[in-house]
């Protein structure tokens, strides 16, 4: 069966002022949905609006998947209007999800000991509606993640009872200092790993293009992989319309390192454009050409 | 004996034999394989692969789409791989099918055009040429290929001479006469004509200020501006004697069957694949569904329809 369906909304609920958690009950397609991938979803068989909207996956279910979304624009508008009962159309699972690494086996030569002993914990970025993206990732990390969490006010950061009970590291800062500090999520990054911390952990996040290109520089100039999910206007979800590309160093440009492309002039082979949804949404920080 | 009753919905477009009109339109199907999983390759009408220049070219900044009222704006800039990693890469999964491949190419200047349309003359597997004489993201000194009749005309005709295979030119729109444009091309040695390409167009963020797309202007798809390429595809019929391809929002058979009454020979469908990845397909069952009810046997009988009387 292929990733076009229709499927049953079961519920789409409040989850804050402007945001809801819609559930859909789809059919099986034999794909498992990971975090970081996502759905476009039509949020109405219309003319207009006339393309689908992509969604991150929230919460793979029993039954299917369930979607958090902000309430903004004319799209999610509508889609705030439908019931449980209603159908709509539904493309994914869509592009590549976050790397996860997996504990390494223990061999002769690398004893499991010694693997855990230098795996720092993963650092989970979300800023704003992202955390829908990196929420599936930290269920799975269940306990073993330190979270951050940003957004404007209080009324922005959701589910705050829930991904409390999901990890033992939890930071939480809002622009205007209505709920945990007062600031953003790189301030709290610098606070958590000064620069003397010699255990680096892996970053993935997911929230607004400057808090992603904050993230990236930081990570950058510290040497630490970030995966990072982008965002761009999408218009098929499948590869064909190349709308939602992002330039990414080629092969030969990493290889030569940063000094040597700077000195020279930046041409095609330096970077290419790949497109978020077949190539991403989930990049490696140093590889993103902002 | 009688023969029993049933739906023909083969078409020609000049030695181009279709099963049925439903073509894809270029810039919207990539180069095939993104849409395998989604319909059965077999069975569309034609497949327009994705411009092609001689290099590969990188295309324009993001943002590069959109949406606009029942429609969306693009400036994709032609990003496309090139004509050599076409025929290496991506031509052999296409060479799978029964489906005529179409390729649609353009160039920077009249030698690149001719150089381009050479290129593809003997390679197994491409079945006509759709020029691109009209894309709306390219500087402007570029547009006169399409708009300007004597450039028109001197490129038409030099990439006439460079190859046997079925010509097909897509016309621009943004022109004041297209009929005119349609008559030039005709003349220079087009076999056919594809219209409508996209209308140029425009949106701005009020809260920036700022025009929505990177490369400020696009080209506008979709079911808004369906009835200006209907009036189009009516108007270049009347003009000249080689087939046309309809296309400009087409999103359902009825949008089909109501640009072939319109004269066009054959379809393409664009934007509406963005939409449902199985439209064309549904498109192809849809005009079956039409004939059968109305006990149409041929769908050629409805090439120029809305013309009679």
């Amino acid at each position: 069966m292929n990733r076009y369906v229709t499927a049953e909304i079961t519920g789409n609920f409040s989850v804050g002022k402007n945001y809801r958690l819609l559930s859909l009950r789809c059919p099986d397609t034999g794909r498992k949905p990971k975090a970081g991938q996502f759905y476009m979803v039509q949020v109405r068989d219309s003319s207009d609006p006339l393309l689908k909207r992509p969604f991150s996956l929230f919460r793979k279910t029993a039954e299917g998947i369930q979607l958090l979304y902000r309430v903004q624009g004319k799209g999610t508008t509508l889609l705030a209007g439908h019931v449980a009962g209603d159908s709509l159309h539904l493309l994914g699972p869509l592009g590549n999800g976050y790397p996860v690494q997996k504990p390494v086996a223990a061999t002769a030569s690398a004893p499991a000991s010694v693997t855990v002993a230098h795996a720092a914990a993963p650092v989970i970025i979300a800023g704003g509606i992202g955390i829908a993206s990196v929420f599936p990732l930290i269920e799975e990390m269940k306990g073993k993640a330190t979270v951050l969490y940003g957004a404007r006010t209080n009324d922005d950061l959701l589910l705050l009872d829930e991904l409390k009970g999901l990890t033992d590291d939890f930071h939480i800062c809002t622009d205007d200092g209505s709920c945990g500090e007062k600031g953003n999520v790189i301030d709290l990054l610098q606070k958590i790993l000064p620069a003397d911390t010699k255990n680096l952990p892996l970053i993935y996040a997911c929230g607004p293009k400057p808090m992603l290109r904050a993230v990236s520089g930081f990570a950058v100039s510290r040497n630490i992989t970030a995966y990072l999910s982008l965002e761009e206007h999408m218009a098929c979800g499948i590869g064909a319309c190349l709308g939602c590309v992002v330039k990414i160093k080629t092969k030969e440009a990493k290889d030569m390192g940063t000094e040597d492309v700077q000195q020279r002039e930046s041409s095609a082979k330096d970077a290419a454009y790949q497109r978020i949804c077949m190539e991403g949404p989930v990049f490696k920080a140093e590889d993103i050409v902002w | 004996m009688v023969e029993p009753l049933s739906s023909n919905l083969e078409v020609t477009i000049g030695s181009l034999k279709l099963k049925n009109p439903v073509m894809t339109a270029s810039g919207t199907f990539g180069y095939g394989p993104e849409y395998a999983e989604f319909i059965d390759l077999n069975r569309l009408g034609a497949i327009v692969v994705k411009g092609l220049s001689l290099e590969p070219k990188e295309g324009n900044p993001p943002p590069r789409i959109v949406e606009t009222a029942s429609g969306m704006l693009n400036s994709i800039g032609l990003q496309n791989i090139g004509i050599t990693a076409f025929i290496k890469e991506k031509l052999p999964f296409l060479k799978r099918f029964s489906t005529p491949v179409i390729v649609n190419f353009f160039g920077d200047s009249l030698d690149e055009y001719a150089e381009a349309a050479s290129r593809f003359d003997g390679v197994d597997g491409i079945h006509a040429l759709e020029m691109n004489i009209s894309c709306p993201n390219k500087q402007a000194g570029w547009s006169v290929f399409g708009t300007d009749p004597a450039v028109t005309c001197e490129v038409v005709s030099a990439v006439r001479k460079k190859t046997k295979l079925p010509l097909i030119v897509k016309l621009s729109p943004n022109v004041t006469d297209i009929a005119l444009m349609a008559r030039v091309a005709e003349d220079s040695g087009a076999d056919a004509l594809s219209l409508i390409n996209t209308l140029t167009g425009m949106a701005i963020d009020i809260r920036t200020r700022r025009p929505k797309l990177a490369n400020i202007r696009g080209g506008l798809s979709g079911p808004a501006i369906k009835p200006v390429a209907i009036r189009m595809v009516y108007d270049v019929y009347k003009a000249v004697k080689i087939p046309l391809i309809g296309m400009g929002g087409i999103m359902n058979a009825e949008d089909a069957l109501e640009f072939m009454m319109a004269g066009a020979a054959a379809v393409a469908v664009g934007t509406a694949n963005f939409v449902n990845p199985s439209v064309t397909v549904e498109i192809i069952d849809g005009m079956t569904a039409f004939m059968e009810r109305g006990k149409i046997q041929e769908i050629r009988s409805l090439i120029g329809a809305a013309h009679a009387g």
